[in-house]
């Protein structure tokens, strides 16, 4: 039997806060999203309609410029409720267009490449290992979705003045709910489709099926059923009556039914169901082996 | 009853797989050195370095780490590293980065694990090649930066999946010579290998497995010891083989005495070895013949492999 000399010391030095290690992951991903030249000119176009917003903005607010544009107040949308919705709907498609690009790839190429055991064999979770793919997600849907729309908030705040912000603060509540609800459905739901489908291709498209085929097939169901609960297949629109309700605007275009027919807890249900139905998809699929079976 | 602090326990372990068997009331305990796992494919291997490296739960049963469990995960991954079979990395990765992430991982801020990562590169030898993309490496370069990533945050347990495959003979002596020289240190290092010379070689011990059990667990000699299916082996070579062969035949448990062809030696199959050497020292003291050496033919663990698990990989 070898005898041996018990030289070997373990590192006992400081180490950085458990919490927050799960940002390794995201500092990794982002440093590998922004080598894309692809993914940066996505994100720079995903931006420009803010800067839209923001003119018109500075337009409405400005005389001096609308008399040198020979345009009148009168023609000019009001920068008030109905004006952030607009400004939300557009971010929120422009959000996910980008997750249609980001997201399929998350963690299907961590299953791929046989990397969750090289995670999980740290003192990291697979908790942390979604942590760290939503935190991903959810600040880059963030930098395209409430952020810019808080700015915006913030630049007519600045122009307007005559305490247009304290009349309007409660905007502030509804931009960063709904964004919330909507970052955090579309990003569940894109890392279970990654976790499920590992070419990028099937698994964008499997995402856009997720959002138009149940909206189809609800229409289908209200047509001949003769009801409107079928609507509760469409995601886009339970977010829409959710948004309406925040932003106290039961005339918004895009609802186009009744404003009372589907309750807004239930839309909120609805997504929050979609929340948890992707979490036990990735509870299932995210697991250090996989079992081989027959 | 408090699990010893330096020894791998692995008490009535068993695995399923929904009706699929990983490994069956496996109970074995280790202390440090190097250990190798054997067996066929199949055999359970890998569920039991998964089980190890707190990657599964057990079904039943217990697995401590230096008296920890996966149930406390910070200090039970800190002593534990695990360089995997699998030959994939995330595109686009560099030798550098491979380790320096999961490091960080570990709770390591950048400085420690920058300095940490070159430690690991030095060790394995790849730290003039750490800012080439790993894709571009060969397969022996890829399993030394496995290995590198492995022993970066100073694990007290080392678990290699396959280590050696893939390597050239010179690639193969550098990283047995590293596992030596980690395990000199006090470490516990679990090698799982399908290359037996080598595992003989290096093994202070083994753990024999097959269809999810296991068969034998111990010090190489010891484990022969108790095979008792198969008589021992034992080569002398010596002066008069004829009269050896003969003096031998008369023992009740020898069962075979083979001249070799040269003449110069006989091949001797017995039940008992301790016995032989006794015969063997009386013949030699009292000058009968004249033993240039003595040795046993088959207490490798490839024998043992064969004896007990067989060429097609099922149970002896």
């Amino acid at each position: 039997m070898a005898v041996y000399k018990r030289r070997y010391n373990p590192y006992a030095g400081s180490l950085t806060p458990e919490w927050s290690r799960f940002f390794v992951l995201t500092r990794y991903a982002f440093a590998d999203l922004f080598k894309s030249r692809f993914f940066v000119l996505l994100l720079i176009l995903s931006l420009i309609p803010t800067l839209f917003f923001a003119g018109y903005i500075f337009i409405a607010n400005n005389k001096t410029v609308q008399l040198l544009m020979q345009l009148r107040s009168s023609d000019f949308l009001a920068v008030e409720s109905r004006y952030f919705i607009l400004i939300m709907t557009v971010q929120t498609q422009v959000a996910f267009l980008l997750n249609c690009w980001v997201g399929p790839v998350s963690i299907a190429g961590d299953l791929t490449n046989g990397a969750l055991p090289l995670f999980l064999s740290r003192p990291f979770s697979r908790t942390d290992y979604v942590l760290g793919k939503l935190a991903v997600l959810g600040l880059l849907l963030s930098a395209v979705t409430w952020v810019p729309c808080l700015l915006l908030f913030s630049l007519q705040s600045g122009l307007a003045k005559d305490g247009w912000i304290w009349s309007h603060l409660w905007m502030v509540v509804p931009i960063v709910l709904c964004s919330a609800i909507w970052i955090l459905m579309l990003s569940l739901l894109s890392l279970a489709v990654s976790a499920w489908v590992k070419l990028r291709i099937v698994a964008t498209g499997a995402i856009f099926i997720l959002f138009y085929v149940p909206a189809g097939l609800g229409e289908m169901f209200n047509a001949i059923i003769g009801t409107h609960w079928g609507r509760l297949l469409n995601f886009s629109y339970m977010f829409r009556l959710i948004l309406a309700k925040g932003f106290r605007d039961r005339t918004w275009f895009l609802i186009t039914s009744d404003w009372n027919e589907i309750p807004v807890p239930v839309a909120w249900g609805v997504l929050i169901f979609v929340c948890l139905l992707s979490l036990v998809i990735l509870n299932v699929r995210l697991r250090a082996r996989e079992v081989v079976r027959g | 009853m408090t699990p010893d602090a330096r020894r791998i326990i692995f008490e009535n372990v068993s695995k399923f797989y929904g009706e699929v068997l990983g490994v069956n009331k496996v109970s074995f305990s280790l202390e440090s050195g190097i250990t190798s796992l054997v067996g066929p494919n199949g055999s359970g291997k890998t569920t039991l370095m998964n089980l190890l490296t707190g990657l599964i739960r057990p079904s039943q049963g217990a697995v401590y780490v230096l008296g920890l469990t996966p149930r406390h995960p910070i200090e039970f991954f800190r002593q534990v590293g695990y360089c995997t079979q699998f030959d994939s990395f995330p595109p686009g990765t560099t030798g550098y980065d491979f380790i320096y992430w999961p490091l960080r991982l570990h709770g390591f801020a950048h400085d420690q694990a920058a300095k940490l990562t070159n430690e690991a590169l030095e060790r394995a030898g790849m730290a003039q090649v750490a800012k080439r993309k790993v894709a571009g490496y060969s397969k022996g370069m890829r399993q030394r930066i496995r290995l590198a990533q492995a022993i970066a945050h100073h694990p007290s347990v080392l678990v290699l999946d396959e280590p050696l495959n893939g390597l050239d003979p010179m690639a193969r002596a550098e990283s047995i010579a590293l596992f030596e020289a980690i395990a000199k240190q006090g470490m516990h290092v679990i090698i799982s290998s399908h290359i037996l010379e080598e595992v003989d070689r290096i093994s202070d011990r083994v753990v024999l497995m097959s269809s999810g059990y296991v068969v034998a667990e111990g010090q190489i000699r010891e484990v022969r010891r108790e095979v008792r299916d198969h008589p021992m082996q034992i080569l002398v070579r010596c002066s008069n083989a004829a009269r050896l062969a003969a003096a031998a035949f008369e023992l009740d448990h020898v069962v075979e005495a083979k001249i070799l062809n040269d003449g110069q030696g006989v091949l001797v199959r017995t039940r008992d070895a301790e016995q032989f050497y006794l015969l063997l020292n009386k013949i030699v003291s009292r000058g009968l013949v004249e033993v240039d050496a003595v040795a046993p033919a088959d207490d490798d663990v490839n024998s043992i492999y064969q004896y007990l698990i067989g060429s097609d990989g099922g149970p002896a």
